[in-house]
Parts: structure tokens; C-alpha cells; sequence
């Protein structure tokens, strides 16, 4: 077991030096210099540009010096925002992020296990077909075409819609900002909707596998009620695979946020992101794509370790594999 | 059990079942495999008793016991008609012939390859045939709605047209083309890599897979997305980089896909069976394990067409993907849903046929998994 985390660990590092080493290798085979664009620079002062910059020093020192800098957080300073350090504009910008992405991951995965199991459970029947539709219609709709339908058909449409029956003053549905409760939802679920759909799905098929196991007949055997078979015999043994979803599921989410933040105006870092392609303002492109890297590598790494530690199936198969 | 004892047992069970309802025709034996073929066995009834198909006695206790006592002069020996019984009913069928036969029965399935293929030929055709350019401008007509007729320009805006008056009915059906190219594209070329490489690590095994596959964990623990941005803010943006990018990282499922089934396929019996009778390595490949992993290979690219396509999407419509004057669903869409609260239908078009293009693309993913890889079949 410990041998296991520490093997996921050394890979989760080795692929964030990979990373790392890949966005520097990136940035110096970009044709030019950062002084091209400037009019007829005399060599002095060029020279002097590229001391400053540390550009004269040789490729491998210039790498450990960055490499120096990435392990103290240092990402370099913003070109839009004037003076400010990358890292300081990300950390403002991420608790609204992790508040959306967590708000929508909990309604992905609960919504999504409890229509997976429901569709298992009646499998062959319409609400099985309704359900496993929704889900493949879940999968097919792209993030940012799921948010800005929900953004102008619930949002505007339908709460305006609200507004005129009950008389309100304002629309209740709030379409843009992170303000008040009410704001926070219509987003998340936007969010959610591809996580819910590949969750329901896998679920759905992992409940099936169990469903016609010998312990569930014994169960049924004892006289157990359907909701305990379904509570402590069902779902737990196919929730397992539930957990490798969630990896690539972060990874959505966090994506998704890209546009989802942008179309609902909330100040994350998604639509940060966004802003800065917009202008070009590379270093922070640079540093904001190390920083989800990061985020994403450390995440998949816990799933992992957690799966190795819910199931020990996994951690023997991955010895077999790789020696 | 050997296909000759099985035959045994089901013409024994059928003999019985035949002597219950006094029929002359026991023992119809269907065995329809993959091949298709049925063998049919005529047994006489005569003697039934004391004597099974391969000479084998019944035990007579358990006859007599059972059912009652028959006259034996009902029944007639008729003998064995080998003709009829080497003869093969139904025509023998290849891998891909059954994979399409069990294809064609999702009716759903059959309509989402019905509609790529509409898209594929409208992405051909459409903006060969327009008679108008894709990059035209008409600046006194901006936004018109859809099925709007421009007499001075004696053309009809089918999918009316977007902010600087270009037809969006043939930027969409272009679109299609940039849109779907990408997709095929990057699983081709994630395939052409992935494929040779699991192949390659899964048949050395030892030091070679080891070292393989560390380099496959590694690389494919790098957040998809996030090199494929990366790529695309250093390098020039375009249709090739962004190709580019997107395979640089695909190609690692493929290559897991394909070694775990040479490691499985490897050690079975039929390989051992050619390497005794002298195969070369080149023959094991290229005749047994290829295309014995070639299900995997294609339930692998169709799914994967998908990805690429909603992913060339995403990146263009945060602006890094395809860049204009080209026009992608991406790109469509991302100039829509500006004024998507004005004039809806500017995004509601690419946005439809992204989505249905998806929609029908994991339908026959979907359909495929179940037609080629038995495993999977319920």
C-alpha cells in the first residue's frame, strides 16, 4: 500500500516536471524575441535588455533559473495588469472557481448516481430510455452551448416569464454575477450537466453488473427491503468505479468554467483566463495553464490513491502490470 | 468440452425429447457460431434405447423409467442422410459482415451514421456548388433571418446571415468541413501512432514495455486540455497546430488499448498454435494479432472523432482555435452567442449541428462497442 502512494506520487511529480519543462521548451522555440516588435533598438541598449532579462545566459542556465523560480511560486509578472504578480491575480480569482466547480460537482454526482441506479434498476423500460437519453444528450451538448441556452432560455426567458405571472419587481432568476444564492445555481448546473451524464451512464452499467450477483439474492433471501439491498448491497459495490470517472470529471469541470464564467460574468478564474488570450498577456496564459496543470495532475493522483485504497483489485493489477 | 461430446449431449437430450412426442426427426441440432454455419443431424430412432449417437449406451434405467413403453413398430429406420447433414445452411460470414449485421439492428444507430454521412457530403459539396464565397460580404444584409431572398444578389439566404452579411449557410456547411476534418484527422493520426506503439511495447513485453509504458503514464497524466492550450498560445494558431496538438496527447489511449489486448491475445492458444507450426513474428502480427485488436482500434477512433471535434470547438470559441477568415462550429458559435439574446439563430445553427454531430457520432460509438467487441454484448 505505501510502496503504491509513493509510486503515484514520484509519477505526479515526474509529469509536473514534464509539464513544467515542456512550457519553458515551448516559449524558447518561439521564433523571435520579446524586443522584436520594438523600433530600431540600438545593440547597446538590445544587450542590455537581455542582461536584464537574464536572455544572454545559455539555454540550461536560463531553465534552472525558471526552474528555481516555479518552486518558489514565482510565475512572473502580468502584462495587461501592470505590475501585478500572476500568482496573486489567480488566487483572487480562485475561490469563486472552486466554488462553482464544487457546487456543480455535487450536483453532477449525486443527480448522476441516483438516475444511473434508477435507469439499472428499471432497465428496458421508458424511464430507462428517458433517462439513458437525457444522458447521451448530456454528452453530446457541448458546456458552452449547454450555458448560454440555460443562460438566455431559463435565465431570461423563463424568469422573466416568472416575473410577469407573479408580478415580481425583478427577474428571480439571476442571470449574470456571484452575488446572492439565487445567482449561483443556474451556472453550476450548466457546469454539471457533462459529469452528470457520464456519471449516470457509468453508473447505470456498473449497477447492472451487480444486479443479478449472488449476494443480492441472498439478500432478497433474507427479506431485506429493496431500499437496503439498493442502500448497502447495490451501491456500494458499484460505486467503485464511480471514482475513476472523477479525474477526468475535474478536468471537465474545470474546463467547462472556462466559458460557463465567461457567459454568466462571474469573476473565476476561467473567464480570467479567457480575458487574458484575449489580449495576449502571455505570461499570465503561461502561468495560469502551469497552475491548472498542477491542479489537475495533483488531482488525479489523489483519485487514484483513493481508489487504490478503496480497492485492492487495482493496486495488485497495477503491480502486474508494470513489474 | 470438445465440439464431438457436445453434439453427443444435445442429440441424447433430443432423442428423449423426441421419444416423448413420438416424432420421427430427433436430435436437430442448430450450432450457429460466427461462422454462421448450421449443422443439422438426423438420428434413427430405432434402438433408441441402448444405443446413443456415437455408439455410446443410455442407461436404460433412467429410459425406462421415464417414459412409457413404446411399440417399436411405429417407428421406421431411415438411415443418415450425409449429404444433408455436411451441407452448410447459411452462407459463412467475414468479421466485418457480422459487426455490420449486428450494426444494422439499432435503428437509432443507423440514423446517426445516415446524418454524418449527410454531413460529410454536405461538407464536400455545398461549398463547391454555393454560388456564394464563404468570406463574401454583403453589408446591406447584416443579421437577416433565416430563408431571407436577396433580389439584387438573386440568392437566397437559407440560414440568414451574420454581423458583416455573410451567407451562413455556406459558412456553416464549411465549418462542417473544417469541424469533422479535425476530428477524423486527429483520431487517424492518434491511431497511426497509438496502434504501432502498444503493439510494439505489448509483443516485447520486459524492459521495452516497462520503460513504454512509464513513458505513456507520463505523458498522458498531462491534463489534455491544458497542453493542447498551451500548444496553441506558443505556436502559430491554425488548422495544423491545433491537429497537431490534440495528437501529441490522444495518442496514448490507443497505445494502452492495443497493448493490453496483444498482452491478452499473446498468450493464447492460436499464437502458440502458429509459432509451432512456424510462423515468422512478421505473420503473428500482421495476420493474428492485428486484426484481432482491430475492434478495439475502431470502437477507440470512433469515440475518440467526437472528442477531437467538441475540443477543436471549446478551443475555438475561446478564441485560440481556427481563426478567421476560416470558419469553424466553433468559431460560428462564439460569434453568435454575442448576440445570441437578438438574433438566436446566428448561434442556434452551429450550436444545432455541433450537437447532433456529437449526438449521432456517440450513438454509433455506442453501437459499434456492442456489434464488434463480444465481451461487452448483455
Amino acid at each position: 500500500m505505501f510502496r503504491y502512494i509513493i509510486k503515484r506520487i514520484i509519477f505526479s511529480l515526474l509529469t509536473i516536471w514534464l509539464l513544467v519543462t515542456l512550457t519553458f521548451l515551448l516559449m524558447h522555440l518561439m521564433p523571435g524575441d520579446p524586443f522584436i516588435s520594438t523600433k530600431a533598438v540600438d545593440p547597446a541598449v538590445r544587450e542590455m535588455m537581455f542582461k536584464k532579462y537574464g536572455l544572454d545566459k545559455p539555454l540550461i542556465v536560463q531553465y534552472f533559473i525558471y526552474m528555481g523560480k516555479m518552486l518558489r511560486g514565482d510565475l512572473g509578472v502580468s502584462l495587461h495588469y501592470k505590475g501585478a504578480q500572476v500568482v496573486d491575480r489567480v488566487f483572487d480569482a480562485f475561490p469563486y472557481s472552486f466554488e462553482l466547480g464544487l457546487r456543480s460537482l455535487i450536483i453532477g454526482i449525486a443527480l448522476g448516481l441516483i438516475l444511473g441506479i434508477v435507469a439499472a434498476k428499471r432497465n428496458g423500460k421508458i424511464s430507462d430510455g428517458l433517462i439513458m437519453g437525457v444522458a447521451v444528450i448530456g454528452i453530446s451538448v457541448p458546456s458552452f452551448i449547454m450555458a448560454a441556452l440555460l443562460n438566455y432560455g431559463v435565465g431570461l426567458k423563463f424568469g422573466n416569464f416568472l416575473k410577469d405571472i407573479f408580478g415580481l419587481s425583478r427577474n428571480p432568476i439571476p442571470i449574470s454575477g456571484w452575488n446572492s444564492e439565487a445567482s449561483k445555481w443556474l451556472p453550476a448546473i450548466a457546469l454539471s450537466f457533462g459529469t452528470l451524464a457520464s456519471i449516470a451512464r457509468l453508473m447505470r452499467a456498473s449497477t447492472m453488473d451487480v444486479l443479478n450477483a449472488d449476494y443480492i439474492k441472498t439478500a432478497k433471501a433474507k427479506g431485506l427491503s429493496e431500499g437496503q439491498i439498493t442502500r448497502h448491497h447495490m451501491m456500494r459495490n458499484a460505486i467503485l468505479p464511480i471514482i475513476t470517472i472523477l479525474g477526468p470529471a475535474a478536468a471537465s469541470i474545470l474546463t467547462g468554467a472556462f466559458v460557463v464564467e465567461s457567459v454568466f460574468a462571474i469573476a473565476g478564474m476561467g473567464k480570467f483566463f479567457v480575458l487574458s488570450i484575449q489580449v495576449l498577456d502571455y505570461p499570465m496564459i503561461i502561468g495560469t495553464t502551469v497552475i491548472y496543470g498542477v491542479l489537475l495532475i495533483v488531482m488525479n493522483t489523489l483519485v487514484d490513491i483513493v481508489y487504490g485504497i478503496v480497492d485492492p483489485r487495482i493496486r495488485l493489477e497495477r503491480k502486474g502490470i508494470s513489474g | 468440452m470438445s465440439r464431438k461430446r457436445e453434439n453427443f449431449e444435445k442429440n441424447r437430450n433430443g432423442a428423449n425429447a423426441g421419444l416423448n412426442e413420438n416424432t420421427e426427426r430427433v436430435g436437430k441440432n442448430e450450432n450457429s457460431l460466427n461462422t454462421g454455419s448450421s449443422v443439422e443431424t438426423e438420428v434413427a430412432n430405432k434402438n433408441l434405447t441402448n444405443s446413443g449417437f456415437y455408439g455410446e449406451t443410455v442407461n436404460p434405467a433412467v429410459s425406462e423409467g421415464n417414459f412409457p413403453k413404446l411399440d417399436k413398430n411405429a417407428f421406421e429406420h431411415v438411415g443418415k442422410n450425409i449429404e444433408h447433414s455436411m451441407s452448410i445452411a447459411r452462407p459463412s460470414i467475414s468479421y466485418a459482415q457480422d459487426a455490420w449485421r449486428r450494426f444494422r439492428q439499432n435503428r437509432v444507430a443507423l440514423a446517426g451514421l445516415i446524418f454524418v454521412l449527410i454531413m460529410v457530403l454536405g461538407s464536400i459539396f455545398v461549398p463547391l456548388l454555393s454560388p456564394m464565397p464563404i468570406d463574401q460580404q454583403n453589408l446591406e444584409y447584416t443579421y437577416v433571418k433565416p430563408m431571407t431572398y436577396a433580389p439584387d444578389l438573386n440568392h437566397m439566404f437559407i440560414f440568414g446571415t451574420d454581423n458583416l452579411g455573410r451567407d451562413l449557410w455556406v459558412r456553416t456547411w464549411y465549418g462542417a468541413r473544417i469541424s469533422l476534418s479535425i476530428g477524423i484527422l486527429a483520431a487517424l493520426i492518434s491511431v497511426l501512432i497509438g496502434v504501432p506503439y502498444g503493439g510494439i511495447s505489448g509483443y516485447s513485453g520486459g524492459t521495452v514495455d516497462i520503460i513504454m509504458m512509464r513513458i505513456v503514464e507520463i505523458v498522458s497524466g498531462i491534463p489534455y486540455m491544458i497542453l493542447v492550450i498551451l500548444f496553441l498560445v506558443v505556436l502559430p494558431r491554425g488548422y495544423l497546430t491545433i491537429v497537431a496538438a490534440m495528437s501529441i496527447v490522444i495518442w496514448t489511449s490507443p497505445a494502452r488499448l492495443v497493448r493490453a489486448q496483444v498482452l491478452q491475445l499473446k498468450g493464447q492458444e492460436f499464437i502458440l498454435a502458429a509459432k509451432t507450426l512456424g510462423a515468422s513474428t512478421g505473420r503473428i502480427i500482421s495476420k493474428h494479432l492485428i486484426p484481432n485488436s482491430l475492434g478495439v482500434v475502431v470502437i477507440q477512433m470512433t469515440m475518440t472523432i467526437p472528442s477531437a471535434i467538441f475540443s477543436e470547438a471549446f478551443l475555438s470559441y475561446i478564441g485560440i482555435g481556427i481563426q478567421p477568415p476560416m470558419a469553424s462550429w466553433g468559431t460560428l458559435a462564439r460569434d453568435g452567442v454575442q448576440i445570441f439574446q437578438l438574433n438566436p439563430w446566428v448561434m442556434f445553427i452551429p450550436a444545432t449541428f455541433i450537437c447532433l454531430t456529437m449526438l449521432s457520432l456517440n450513438l454509433i460509438g455506442d453501437a459499434l462497442r456492442n456489434a464488434l467487441d463480444p465481451k461487452l454484448r448483455r
